[in-house]
């Protein structure tokens, strides 16, 4: 039978709410960091699957809720980009103190504009989930749900850069929330790598065969390759992981990931 | 790409994509979209913005995110097929 535990872990701005599978036999540890807003709650499904899947490999898995989000600590509105940040390399820190086992990041989407030099490289590998780090293109898309809601509505609702809190969707945030994330990009983020000690795959998610690579995407490979090349790029055709539900399963790629982290443990 | 049948048969492909729950040949110039399906929500339309983007390598301004738009995958086939001329003539 599988353990899971619920627990209030005490993070440097606020109490998260984790989840955390232990395996009898621990030979790794894997955090899974979550997309931003909406595709946060959408992808829960396809992380517990993958932290079912990698308990027999004897990997302690935790899948948490950041600081003002779901049931952790605080309100959204409260929230800055660098309290996600600091939350995320406390718990590496924190499972280093007590741990000389590998950790393994599992970041999916846009959960890749949490990270930073100092979080990749605290890590022993790095699985990216068709990450998105480009900051503004994903603002961009998020103020779009505001846009598209207005669509629905008979009145157009009212937002401006120059007000302190953004409200979108039902999310009520700080506006420069949104600007830090605008501001992040594969350059920001190897600014201060001066050699990248970290395992990366980059699984690219494809919806089928003979799909072309779409140009904005390519860029973004490109880049990170150039920083580092030494990155392996796995291409799957499965369903995204925040459109994934109970009918429509991302098998592939909680297999390809399963059959990754046993890897990195026969190395 | 310069012809509105061909870009409403890429576009039939991203939607069946997006809402792999109605058949393939469900996703037709004529049909309606925007009021007309209920998966059709904001978070629909955002994606299928950010594939259209990606796909065509265009980007859709946000006086453009308009119900009128989005009416039908022939509207929206106009819309993509605009932007894509406007992009190729400017370069």
């Amino acid at each position: 039978m599988i353990v899971c535990k619920a627990e209030f872990w005490s993070g440097p701005n606020g109490l998260l709410f984790r989840l955390i599978r232990r395996p009898k036999h621990i030979r790794a540890h894997v955090l899974y960091v979550a997309p931003l807003f909406e595709e946060a709650n959408r992808t829960r499904h396809v992380f517990t699957r993958s932290a079912l899947a990698v308990y027999n490999f004897g990997y302690q898995s935790y899948i948490y809720d950041p600081i003002g989000t779901g049931d952790s600590q605080g309100t959204l509105a409260e929230v800055s980009l660098a309290m996600w940040q600091q939350e995320l390399l406390a718990q590496i820190i924190d499972i280093k103190s007590s741990s000389q086992l590998p950790i393994v990041l599992c970041v999916a989407a846009s959960g890749a504009l949490l990270l930073t030099a100092e979080i990749v490289n605290a890590v022993t590998g790095m699985q990216l989930w068709h990450p998105e780090f480009d900051g503004g293109k994903f603002v961009r898309q998020f103020k779009r749900l505001a846009l598209a809601q207005d669509m629905m509505k008979p009145e157009k609702s009212q937002q401006s850069l120059t007000q302190p809190y953004a409200d979108i969707v039902g999310y009520t945030m700080k506006n420069q929330l949104l600007v830090d994330l605008a501001h992040q990009s594969i350059s920001h983020l190897f600014t201060n790598i001066t050699r990248l000690i970290t395992k990366v795959v980059w699984f690219e998610l494809y919806h089928q065969q003979h799909e072309p690579l779409a140009l904005v995407r390519k860029k973004q490979q490109d880049q990170f390759t150039s920083y580092y090349n030494q990155l392996q790029i796995e291409d799957l055709i499965d369903n995204k992981p925040w459109q994934a539900n109970e009918l429509l399963e991302a098998k592939a790629l909680i297999v390809a990931t399963s059959h990754c982290l046993a890897e990195l443990l026969d190395d | 790409m310069n012809n509105i049948q061909d870009v409403s048969v890429v576009l039939s492909q991203i939607l069946s994509q997006i809402m792999p729950s109605y058949p393939a040949e469900f996703w037709q110039a004529d049909t309606a979209l925007f009021g007309a399906i209920a998966e059709f929500d904001s978070m629909s339309i955002v994606n299928l913005i950010g594939e259209i983007e990606d796909g065509f390598d265009i980007v859709i301004a946000d006086e453009d995110i308009e119900a009128e738009h989005f009416s039908t995958v022939a509207s929206l086939a106009e819309l993509v097929l605009g932007l894509v001329q406007a992009n190729t003539s400017e370069s």
